[in-house]
């Protein structure tokens, strides 16, 4: 029974996943570029509030069955599109040759100067901005998702322009306390701080954003990017949650 | 590099931390934007704004960490917005007129105008309404990232929220200009108006002032939204209430004075109905059991008992002419109100009481007449009347006995009118049923003969009100019967009556169906007890034993094949003189003094079969002994008139025949065999002879004497009375024209009511048994407890003998001291109560 489950599911969202073509859509996401991307509203909606108060409202949207996402990026628009049909957006971490969007700044020492890993650094720029779109038209799992995607790519491509480029636009256009996405960077600066250093953009960073100074600067004091020591104090954690003291003083011999 | 056209895209055109300077701008310019918007929004012009334009205006400004100014700028907007546009409109609306239903009520102004202004205000406020939720919640739209990230972290009250209580605060509580009243005052005097219109059958627009009241449902007193603030609950529904409140005692007060308590029941009945749906249709359910209970407790409990008590249409009156549709509503009234039914359980019992005790005055006073005649009925084989008083004595004891039956018939045809009742409009109330049980088992025992009655109905029914009855009827009596007895609580009198009057069924073959009988013990057995039924059963035992031992003796008889004898066909009864009530059955009058029985001089022929039947008895049951009661059984004696010389007819022949008589009536018929016609004993002469007690013997021989269909014995002076000094002869001259011939069965015989006299002694017997019973209950008590209080040893009495009667605490007294004379037990000297001690 499971397994029926399970295959129904599956077809399921491959029928959803095939309607991104843009078949039987009713309504139309004009980007800035001109690009036409034809939604469904039964899928777009009920995952965005203010795609549907845009679309229920009594304004010009709901009229013209028609948004235009003026000051929206097209390319990521496009994701978050991906995202509601498929439950997934591509990052293009493995695609070399993808330069990331058109915002990226083309840093042609990359090559040289950041590790040889294989992955693309630009798609930290492509999950960060991601999660911004998310947190714009107010898509809770989209930004789970991009959080999750940047996690994975950045272990490898943090020393980068992309990373700092990243650690910017996160600052800039989401609220304070947003705090999913900045924990991750500010621990990722903190713990290398010192590698980072060598970057001007860091420095031009650190210097025009107090905040982000602020909390690396913080990281960095409270929680020094001691790997060993970091496991420790998870271990200790671990064990005052589940063993006494005297169990633990115990443990410890 | 790419390009730097594309940064400008994803971030704000100028780069924050440039200069400081330059942010109030910013804002400026998507205020603007945002500004229009909302004023286009108010005009309902939205369709030409872009959603996306101003949401984005909004996100930017919140982005840049300037929610708060956002807020305040919407904010004053709105108030603005109120205090320039909407409220001048309503302002419009509030008339002098209505300002003045306001302040002093109804005044010069008719109802219709009344109507049409308050509508036309109700309806302008409406809309009000309808529109700020509308622009509102497109207002809440486009401000949604306010809301939900710098209202959140702020915890700042949702624009939404924020807006609801503008419209609190400047349209509803908005001050009129030129007086004290503000909005709100005018609604609730409005809308309050409106619903004593319809009251008073008026058509309003019920769907309007319910949006109104929705309305206020939807406004709270603080943007905490709790639901206990809900306006509507803070400002309207008090005053609703307050207002109900003063119109239903107005209306109550009305209906006490000019109306019967039937239209005072429906009118409730309405007007609780009418509440419920003016709740649902016209204001909220919210208030559905709070009017209710205004209306209950105006319009029922504040006048319950006047109303009851009205006369020819209070209980009284329902319960009289069995109005079950006015009992139903006042049932279902009065359970609103009051859940132990008070007023009304009190008011039924008093019924019930009220007619039961009429029913005991009315067979009381039919006693009276009988009491009368009583002395004569003793007197009955006394020989101190004529033969007139004597019939006429039969039927007064028959028509005693006819009022017993007619007591019971009115009790149970009582139960049955509040049991049809109960059913009917009391919806089988549990505890109206355990008040009218108690009254009627109240008024029941208030009756002193109640048990007599009980049991001679009892035993009315199973001589003769079961013949060619079915099952189910059958039964139907019996249920009766035993509704009766549950009500009785001198249970041992009722059992004194009930052995007395099975015994004479039973020995004297009176009892219709012995199946029934049985049913009726066990239904007794189950409603009683079988320490009282024990006895009962020992009756029945006895009876089908004495058959076993009839026919065992005659075939043992026939196995002796003693020919030669004469034979006497014996039927015998073995009675355990535990089980059967002797002195009732007419034994006292053989009994001496120490209560032995005295014996009569049975015949010699009796004698050997009775010597003959008792070693047949003995031989497998030694031990016993058998008294010979004469008193009770019956002989059936062949006689035979010789044929009278110079007589024809029936008189010139020999005529044989065959009567049954007492067996004290053969005893004294067989001293006649012995002597010649002529010869005559006299009464002493027949006591000497017989050692009869004369009591016994006079009535035998009236029996057999004086009654004419059997009169074998020939008396001088020939009159109805048989006395002492009367002279017996074999009456020659006899003669009948059936071959067997019953004598009349003596009096004592028939259950019938007892007498004033014999009530009287049956009461002092009840109470001597009652002595013992509660000498050994108390005997019994202290053995257990030792050392037990005075207070604690009559309440354990009382107690266990709870199943059997109610001791009375006197006897109760009386039979401790003489306890302790008897050195049962002892007072225990320095006890701070009284107490008694054991004594083994």
């Amino acid at each position: 029974m499971p397994s029926t489950d399970h295959h129904q599911l599956e077809q399921l969202a491959s029928t959803i996943a095939s309607l991104r073509s843009g078949k039987y859509s009713d309504f139309t996401i004009r980007c800035s570029d001109g690009a036409l991307i034809r939604v469904h509203r039964a899928i777009v909606c009920p995952r965005s509030q203010v795609l549907s108060a845009a679309v229920d409202g009594a304004f010009k949207e709901a009229l013209s069955q028609e948004i235009f996402l003026e000051e929206d990026e097209p390319l990521i628009v496009a994701k978050m599109i991906d995202f509601l049909y498929c439950l997934d957006y591509d990052d293009h971490r493995l695609d070399a040759g993808f330069q990331g969007t058109e915002s990226i700044p083309a840093v042609d020492e990359t090559a040289a100067a950041e590790p040889p890993t294989g992955l693309n650094a630009s798609s930290l720029l492509v999950n960060a901005k991601t999660y911004i779109i998310a947190d714009k038209y107010n898509i809770q799992s989209l930004k789970e998702w991009a959080v999750t995607k940047y996690k994975e790519v950045v272990p490898a491509t943090w020393n980068s322009a992309s990373f700092v480029e990243s650690a910017r636009l996160i600052f800039e256009n989401t609220p304070e306390s947003d705090r999913m996405l900045r924990e991750i960077i500010i621990r990722k600066a903190s713990e290398n701080v010192k590698a980072l250093f060598d970057r001007s953009e860091f420095v031009t960073l650190l210097q025009g954003h107090g905040d982000f100074t602020m909390e690396v600067l913080r990281d960095v004091v409270f929680n020094p990017p001691d790997d060993v020591r970091l496991q420790e104090v998870e271990l200790d954690f671990s064990w005052g949650c589940v063993t006494t003291k005297k169990d633990k003083r115990k443990s410890r011999f | 590099m790419i390009s730097g056209r594309g940064r400008g895209k994803i971030r704000p055109p100028r780069r924050p931390g440039v200069g400081g300077h330059d942010e109030i701008p910013e804002f400026e310019t998507q205020w603007d934007i945002l500004r229009s918007a909302l004023k286009e929004i108010h005009t309902k012009n939205a369709s030409k704004l872009s959603f996306e334009q101003i949401y984005r205006a909004s996100y930017k400004i919140v982005l840049k960490k300037q929610g708060d100014r956002l807020y305040d700028r919407v904010r004053e907007f709105e108030e603005q917005w109120f205090g320039t546009e909407v409220m001048p409109k309503i302002r419009q609306l509030i008339t002098p007129n209505l300002i003045n239903i306001t302040l002093e009520g109804v005044a010069g102004v008719t109802a219709n105008e009344r109507r049409t202004t308050g509508e036309d205000f109700l309806r302008g406020l409406k809309a009000a309404w309808e529109d700020h939720i509308l622009t509102m919640n497109m207002t809440t739209d486009v401000l949604m990232y306010m809301d939900r990230v710098y209202c959140t972290d702020n915890r700042k009250a949702s624009i939404f929220t924020t807006s609801m209580g503008l419209f609190r605060d400047h349209i509803l509580r908005g001050r009129l200009t030129g007086s004290e009243l503000n909005t709100f005052n005018i609604l609730n005097s409005v809308i309050l108006d409106h619903i004593s219109m319809e009251r008073d059958g008026d058509t309003i627009n019920r769907a309007l002032i319910r949006s109104c009241a929705f309305m206020l449902e939807g406004m709270y007193e603080t943007d905490e939204e709790n639901d206990s603030d809900k306006l509507y609950l803070t400002t309207f529904e008090p005053e609703f209430l307050r207002a109900s409140r003063a119109f239903y005692k107005a209306e109550c007060t009305n209906l006490l004075q000019g109306s019967d308590a039937s239209t005072w029941l429906r009118a409730t009945q309405r007007r609780l109905a009418e509440e419920e749906t003016r709740c649902y249709m016209t204001i909220t359910p919210l208030t559905v059991p709070k009017i209710a209970k205004v209306v209950e407790q105006e319009m029922i409990s504040a006048h319950l008992s006047e109303f009851l008590a009205m006369e020819g249409s209070g209980i009284k009156a329902m319960i009289e002419n069995d109005r079950y549709e006015d009992l139903t509503i006042l049932y279902q009234l009065v359970s609103r109100v009051d859940q132990s039914k008070e007023s009304l359980k009190v008011a039924l019992q008093a019924r019930v009481v009220e007619l039961g005790s009429d029913i005991n005055k009315n067979i009381q006073n039919i006693d009276f007449s009988g009491a009368a005649a009583e002395p004569a009925e003793n007197g009955e084989a006394a020989s101190t009347g004529d033969k007139g008083k004597a019939a006429k004595q039969q039927t007064q004891s028959a028509k005693m006995t006819a009022a017993a039956i007619q007591w019971v018939d009115e009790v149970l045809g009582l139960k049955d009118k509040f049991d049809t009742m109960w059913k009917k409009c009391l919806e089988e109330d549990l505890i109206l049923h355990t008040a009218l049980t108690k009254s009627f088992s109240d008024f029941i025992n208030l009756f002193p003969r109640c048990s007599e009655y009980v049991s001679l109905f009892i035993d009315d029914n199973l001589k003769r009100g079961i013949k060619g009855k079915t099952e189910a009827e059958i039964d139907e009596v019996l249920d009766k019967a035993t509704t009766l007895l549950k009500y009785i609580q001198d249970r041992d009198m009722f059992e004194r009556y009930y052995k007395k009057h099975l015994a004479r069924r039973l020995l004297h073959g009176k009892s219709e169906s012995s199946d029934v009988e049985k049913q009726m013990i066990s239904r007794m057995k189950l409603e009683i007890g079988s320490a009282f039924t024990n006895k009962l059963e020992g009756m029945f035992k006895d009876m089908t034993m004495s058959d076993d031992l009839t026919s065992g003796y005659r075939t043992h008889i026939s196995n002796l094949g003693d020919l030669d004898r004469k034979q006497i066909d014996l039927g015998i009864s073995v009675l355990t003189s535990n089980f059967w009530p002797m002195e009732s059955m007419g034994g006292d009058a053989s009994r001496q003094e120490d209560g032995t029985q005295i014996s009569c001089n049975w015949p010699s022929e009796i004698n050997t079969l009775q010597e003959s039947f008792k070693s047949f008895y003995l031989k497998e049951r030694n031990g016993r002994k058998l008294t010979w009661l004469g008193f009770l059984g019956t002989a059936d004696v062949r006689c035979v008139f010789p044929k009278i010389p110079g007589q024809t007819g029936n008189l010139g022949r020999e005529r044989r025949h065959e009567i049954s008589m007492p067996t004290f009536g053969m005893i004294v018929v067989l001293l006649f065999n012995e002597l010649a016609d002529d010869e005559s004993l006299s009464f002493e002469e027949i006591q000497q002879r017989t050692n009869i007690p004369s009591r016994d013997l006079a009535r035998t021989l009236h029996s057999i004497a004086v009654n004419p269909k059997a009169k074998v014995l020939r008396k001088e002076p020939e009159n109805r009375e048989v006395k002492p000094g009367d002279k017996f002869f074999f009456n020659t001259h006899f003669t009948s024209k059936n071959i067997k011939i019953k004598a009349p069965v003596m009096a004592g015989a028939v259950n019938k009511v007892e007498g004033d006299e014999e009530r009287r002694e049956t009461e002092v017997k009840n109470d001597e048994h009652r002595g013992y019973v509660i000498d050994t209950v108390i005997v019994r008590i202290m053995k257990a407890r030792k050392v037990y209080s005075h207070q604690n040893l009559l309440m354990e009495v009382i107690q266990q003998l709870a199943q059997r009667f109610k001791p009375n605490v006197d006897m109760m007294k009386k039979r401790i001291e003489s306890l302790i004379e008897r050195e049962y037990m002892e007072r225990v000297e320095d006890a701070p109560v009284p107490t008694y001690n054991y004594l083994a």
